[in-house]
């Protein structure tokens, strides 16, 4: 997929739907957050003009009645022709004008009750020079009056223009569709070079992925070493390409050693038959080989399921949740199975186990982990015995250290020499010295698995003489 | 007893069939889920004998929906996935025991042999008795010809579990499972020398041996002489 941002592209991106969905809702949210506003204001606005309108038409009257018609009628005059002023109307009890910057106004505005200012009324002002006249024509004029008789008839009409009022919401719309525009152009440009470097690297963790997937597992994502979410997601993703890696590994390793370590008894076995089949049938020879056979396939089939066994827990695919467990009571319960056999062979058998130690962990294959140990410590150290004369002797000690169970199996037997002690752990992995002994070489691999599987870890000790195997498991 | 196989794979079901005339039952195959269901809900079996991968309707299905209409007949589950969280979720379909292919014949036949059992005797008896060997369950005492047997708690619980199935052949397998509640496959040979500490204590002293060693099975506990 090649990196062009087409336009096409583009709208098909999250971020653009993202985006999008943003600026619609805060644009209507601005809309009516504006549009409020603007109301408000209005009708505050409007309702103190109404208030000082009234309270000059009071004023007026209060003149008229103190000074008499012809000084008052000079006043709204004088009051008409300064700057800014609201408009007057003076007229004689016929509606004849008098005095005022009034020239037409509805007469309808006289017909309403005296308390009722609103709506606005269509009005002509007087011009006061040639520009305004010409303008008359083109301009509509609106405003709202205090309608007022006085004593003698003549009517008294005070208002104020509501133009700029009225203009007032019209203005604001006009500026915020501007403003709206603009944001979207601006973000749009903006969030172009945004998504520009994003989907680059997006891009790049694609194609890395691609390089992935046709074969080459080493490959891994780039950092920026900026931190952010992307390298965040890019440090996990790398972390779970090295899990797949090593699965991949592994998948192989167990593919060869099964391949080489399990055709070997095969084809041990059809020998035998084939032998068996070609010789003379003596009925106790022929019982024999048949006796021997199903013991290597039942060897066979213990081999593959331990093998599936390390194998799932290896892949984290032991599926049984982890469950708090009494570890103390599990190894007591495996060391009292065990001492029988010791007991047997004549070998010393010493258990030392601190109470009540508890771990998280999965029954079956802690179990299967520390009998595995119990049981190689019991074989090697039998072998001692016909070799140097020593008495043979088992130790198992667990007990709590710093936040962790410690459990030490250990025997006197021949022990394991220090370079060879991490190869053990590997798959069908016999040391010389035993490769003739009963035994599938897979034990320690169990063990190993199954204790970084519950985050713990598998130590070889030299016991000088002997072997310590040392399991550490964090407590619950 | 009468037997139920629910198997596909006709090769391990005439073995099996073979198998279990020879040892003196009777048995009828089916040899898909469906097929299997309606037999097992229309005829009455002692025991079933059922594998996982089935074509129609795979096994743990059928037992389940047998279990919830109602039906106990006792199932024992075979198949090759062999994991423990293969056998949990066997039991917990409604299974009665789990055994995974390949098995030795002897192991499904004393499995099978007990399961039948269960049908037929209860299970609260708090006092076994085979010959002149007594075992009281409340009071964890042991008795043979009339005089007391002092046994370790875990020797106990292995006398109690071979005295439940008196008669029947059980397995190593069955009692590592049973007795010690575990899974593994030992290396060693950890259940004969128990075997044989308990016997040195229930059978050396006395006039005749009542635990018995199968060749190629594992143990019995039986009066040989009645």
């Amino acid at each position: 997929m090649s990196s062009a941002i087409t336009l096409r592209n583009v709208f098909k991106t999250t971020a653009f739907r993202i985006s999008a969905i943003y600026i619609v809702i805060f644009s209507l949210f601005a809309f009516f957050l504006i549009g409020y506003l603007v109301f408000s204001s209005t009708r505050l606005l409007t309702e103190r003009l109404v208030e000082d309108m009234v309270t000059e038409s009071q004023a007026l009257l209060n003149f008229y009645n103190r000074s008499g018609i012809r000084r008052f009628a000079l006043a709204v005059e004088s009051r008409s022709r300064s700057p800014g002023a609201g408009v007057y109307l003076l007229t004689d009890p016929t509606g004849r004008y008098i005095a005022g910057n009034i020239l037409d106004i509805p007469p309808r505005i006289f017909e309403r009750p005296p308390d009722q200012y609103r709506p606005p009324v269509p009005y002509t002002p007087v011009p006061t020079n040639i520009t305004e006249f010409r303008e008359l024509e083109s301009e509509q004029h609106a405003g709202i009056f205090a309608v007022r008789t006085l004593p003698s008839g003549f009517k008294l009409v005070v208002g104020r223009d509501m133009g700029e009022m009225q203009r007032l919401p019209g203005i604001v719309l006009r500026a915020v569709v501007f403003s709206i525009v603009l944001l979207i152009l601006l973000g749009i440009f903006s969030w172009f070079f945004i998504t520009q470097r994003v989907l680059k690297r997006i891009d790049a963790v694609s194609a890395t992925g691609q390089q992935i997937m046709d074969g080459d597992f080493s490959k891994r994502l780039p950092l920026t070493g900026s931190g952010d979410e992307f390298d965040r997601l890019s440090e996990n993703l790398n972390a779970m390409l090295g899990r797949i890696e090593a699965l991949v590994t592994g998948l192989k390793n167990v593919t060869d050693n099964v391949a080489h370590d399990l055709k070997t008894p095969i084809s041990r076995m059809r020998n035998r038959l084939d032998l068996a089949l070609q010789s003379v049938p003596d009925p106790d020879a022929q019982r024999d080989v048949l006796t021997s056979a199903i013991e290597e396939c039942d060897k066979l089939i213990r081999i593959f399921d331990a093998l599936l066994r390390i194998a799932r827990v290896e892949a984290g695919a032991a599926a049984e949740e982890l469950k708090l467990l009494d570890l103390s009571s599990i190894i007591s319960d495996i060391a009292e199975l065990y001492e029988a056999v010791a007991d047997e062979s004549g070998i010393d058998f010493s258990v030392e186990i601190s109470e009540n130690i508890s771990v998280n962990g999965n029954r079956e294959l802690l179990g299967q982990a520390v009998v595995n140990l119990v049981e190689n410590a019991l074989k090697y150290s039998a072998e001692n015995r016909s070799d140097e004369g020593r008495e043979p002797q088992v130790t198992i000690r667990l007990h709590s250290e710093k936040g962790h169970a410690i459990l030490r199996v250990c025997d006197n037997g021949p022990g394991i020499p220090q370079e060879q002690r991490s190869r053990v752990f590997e798959r069908f992995v016999r040391l010389e010295e035993s490769r003739t002994k009963p035994g599938s070489g897979l034990g320690l691999s169990l063990v190993r698995a199954v204790a970084h599987y519950l985050n713990g870890e598998i130590v070889l000790e030299d016991n000088e003489p002997g072997l310590c195997a040392v399991l550490t498991l964090p407590l619950a | 007893m009468r037997i139920l196989i629910i198997e596909d794979d006709l090769e391990t079901a005439s073995y099996l069939q073979k198998a279990l005339d020879e040892a003196g039952h009777s048995s009828d195959l089916a040899s898909d889920g469906e097929t299997g269901l309606s037999d097992a809900q229309t005829g009455q079996y002692d025991v079933l004998i059922v594998d996982r991968m089935l074509p129609k309707r795979d096994g743990l299905s059928v037992i389940s929906e047998l279990r919830e209409t109602g039906d106990k007949t006792p199932a024992l589950i075979l198949s090759a996935l062999g994991q423990v969280d293969d056998r949990v979720e066997g039991l917990r379909s409604g299974g009665d025991d789990y055994l995974t292919k390949p098995f030795a014949f002897s192991e499904l036949l004393a499995r099978v042999e007990i399961l039948g059992r269960r049908s037929t005797t209860t299970t609260a008896d708090t006092r076994y008795q085979v010959a002149d060997l007594e075992l009281d369950r409340l009071s964890h005492t042991v008795k043979r010809a009339g005089s007391s047997i002092l046994l370790q708690p875990r020797e106990f619980r292995l006398l109690e579990y071979l005295m439940r199935n008196a008669g029947k052949v059980v397995t190593r397998t069955m009692l590592l499972e049973h007795v010690w509640d575990y899974h593994f496959d030992p290396q060693t040979n950890v259940i004969d020398v128990h075997i044989s500490r308990l016997r040195g204590k229930i059978d050396k002293d006395f006039d005749h041996q009542l635990l018995h060693t199968v060749r190629g099975a594992g143990y019995v506990l039986r009066d040989n002489a009645s």
